[in-house]
């Protein structure tokens, strides 16, 4: 809402997803993107995102109106609100983290590749590879291989490593 | 559109209506046909397959800079175990532990979020790390080079002569004291 005293506008931009969604938003908020913020110094306000879905875009468009209202008494509002952005589904996550790289939008790149930081913490090798879906690609030689090369990371000895997972 | 909704039809596509504000009909494949996948082909293989096979490879589908973002956050015990997660896991393991846990403590936030990622991992070695400790070959003492070799003992007898004269003076400094 423009106070009324001022009598610049805000400059809307256009984003349109891979799926031809638009979408306005203010620029002051999309360039929290860096991808964006380059669009616009080279003067366009419609900005074509081929590389991002309109389900991603709108989290996305969410989680940036959200921190572009970054103030000093907020911050803990906004930190609630990362919290529950995050509590989604690998895929979504996996989607985000992606278009998040593609629009280079660094916080938001922080926190989703701490989420699943968080999600791989104190899980054993066999757990990671099932949630995040991984297949072991070592043959029996080359686990040993590794095992006899990387002894810094066995001070625990050979517990950790789960052989019924071949 | 009736053109288009007619080769649609003979290469069995279904037609989904979009919601979008440019009225575009989105065309799904029911065969799946690689020449038709274009932007996505990740979304759309996994509508084909199997959802164990579509939910598999999430971690490893992504880029390298950012499986070794994600490597950084975790605890410093969880390395050992991501290295035997599979080949590619490994690697960013390896360039996360030489990146952050070599210069940091292990910690949830990253040492270098605000210091440039670079692109070229070759020249990891020639950007500095904020806040790392300063590591070199040489430890750092009060002592100079000279100092060191005066007050030094050879440990092991060797018939080098130059021995000598440095074993007299540790004597002559012995009785001294």
């Amino acid at each position: 809402m423009a106070s009324s005293s001022k009598t610049e506008q805000k400059k809307m931009l256009i984003l349109k997803s891979s799926e031809e969604e638009e979408f306005e938003i203010e620029e002051s908020i999309a360039v929290q993107s860096g991808t964006i913020k380059n669009m616009v110094e080279d003067d366009f306000t419609l900005i074509p995102l081929p590389n991002v879905d309109t389900e991603t875009l709108i989290k996305i468009i969410k989680y940036m109106k959200k921190h572009g209202e970054k103030t000093k008494s907020n911050e803990k509002d906004i930190e609630e609100f990362d919290k529950e952005f995050v509590k989604k589904s690998f895929t979504e996550l996996k989607e985000l983290v992606l278009a998040a790289n593609y629009l280079h939008i660094t916080s938001l790149i922080d926190l989703l590749c701490q989420a699943f930081a968080d999600r791989i913490k104190n899980k054993s090798v066999k757990a990671i590879r099932e949630i995040f879906g991984i297949p072991n690609d070592f043959t029996p030689e080359e686990e040993a291989e590794v095992y006899e090369q990387h002894k810094w990371a066995h001070e625990e000895g050979k517990e950790h490593i789960d052989h019924s997972a071949y | 559109m009736a053109r288009g909704k007619k080769i649609c039809e003979n290469v069995g596509f279904r037609l989904v209506r979009s919601t979008s504000f440019g009225r575009k009909r989105v065309c799904l494949p029911d065969i799946a046909d690689l020449d038709f996948i274009s932007t996505t082909p990740t979304k759309k293989l996994c509508r084909q397959n199997s959802f164990s096979t579509c939910v598999k490879s999430h971690l490893e589908a992504l880029p390298q800079d950012i499986l070794i973002r994600i490597v950084c956050g975790v605890d410093h015990d969880d390395l050992k175990r991501l290295f035997h997660v599979s080949k590619t896991i490994r690697e960013a393991t390896l360039v996360a532990k030489r990146w952050h846990f070599e210069y940091s403590t292990p910690r949830k936030t990253l040492g270098f979020m605000n210091a440039t990622f670079p692109l070229n991992w070759s020249e990891s070695n020639d950007v500095e790390v904020p806040n790392a400790p300063r590591q070199s070959k040489f430890p750092r003492t009060g002592l100079s080079q000279k100092k060191l070799a005066d007050i030094s003992v050879a440990l092991f007898t060797s018939d080098d002569e130059e021995n000598w004269p440095r074993r007299e003076l540790f004597m002559q400094m012995d009785t001294k004291i």
